[in-house]
């Protein structure tokens, strides 16, 4: 399964794919905000989920969402919100923009895990 | 300002650090900023809403190199970028996690910013004081400084 990682902070892109690499997800490709997630997803339409931080430079995780959902060849792709931002109204937001799942930073392995589970299953 | 909006930073920075980065830390007490902390480098995040202000995260060389390693969980033997984006995201994540307990404030914060330089200062607000919380590891000792003016 191809995952497209996408965080401003290569601190948090480095983590979260060793993370995936040692749950067994090994297809794994980078953007730094949420432009460059809208570039990579037209470079590689096989990604089959996108994990997305919020708060990045360039446009946002939520705008990218909203982009992801209102495009006709990329609005399947599951995308799960990954992220700081932990006020309920946000996790609306996201869930209600499309959002396949919601994680707040900061989590254990164990919870990316299963989160990831829950939408691939 | 208020304990009730220094108490989820404290909070955070406890459940940050051991959640993310597998490493328990130990609040001291806290005091007013009245001369440089030690730092040599610092993450600043801004904030802005009900109030403004600013949280900054400062680590002495040391003690931000062995953290950042702990926190990639590869060895890191200097000062480099990757120490710089740990110190900002570890500042990033515990202010956002922290604003989920002030949502009275309506809290926006700034994406993270590094300053380095020995023994500096990070200016706040002026009409403000500078509350220090000191936390000690076995990574070393760091000191958190908040500082808030209600508009």
């Amino acid at each position: 399964m191809k995952i497209l990682l996408v965080d401003d902070s290569s601190t948090m892109r480095r983590i979260q794919k060793n993370t995936l690499t040692s749950l067994g997800y090994t297809d794994i490709i980078e953007a730094e905000d949420g432009a460059d997630a809208l570039e990579k997803l037209r470079q590689h339409p096989d990604v089959q989920l996108t994990l997305m931080d919020w708060n990045m430079p360039n446009m946002t995780g939520i705008e990218a969402l909203k982009a992801i959902k209102s495009n006709p060849e990329t609005k399947n792709i599951p995308v799960m919100m990954v992220t700081s931002e932990a006020e309920k109204t946000k996790i609306v937001e996201a869930i209600q923009s499309g959002a396949s799942n919601y994680l707040v930073k900061p989590f254990e392995a164990d919870a990316l895990k299963e989160k990831i589970a829950g939408i691939v299953n | 300002m208020k304990a009730e909006h220094i108490n989820p930073f404290l909070k955070s920075t406890i459940e940050t650090f051991k959640t993310m980065v597998g490493l328990p830390v130990i609040p001291g007490k806290l005091y007013l900023r009245k001369e440089p902390n030690g730092a040599d480098i610092s993450g600043v995040i801004g904030l802005s809403g009900d109030i403004r202000g600013a949280v900054v995260m400062a680590y002495p060389l040391n003690t931000a190199i062995k953290i950042s390693s702990k926190f990639l969980g590869e060895e890191i033997k200097e000062l480099n970028a990757n120490v710089a984006d740990c110190i900002g995201e570890l500042g990033n994540i515990i202010t956002g996690f922290a604003k989920k307990d002030l949502q009275n404030l309506h809290l926006s914060i700034s994406l993270p910013s590094i300053v380095r330089g020995s023994n500096h200062v990070v200016d706040m607000p002026k009409d403000a004081p500078v509350m220090c919380i000191p936390f000690d590891s076995e990574c070393g000792s760091f000191i958190m400084e908040i500082s808030m003016v209600e508009k």
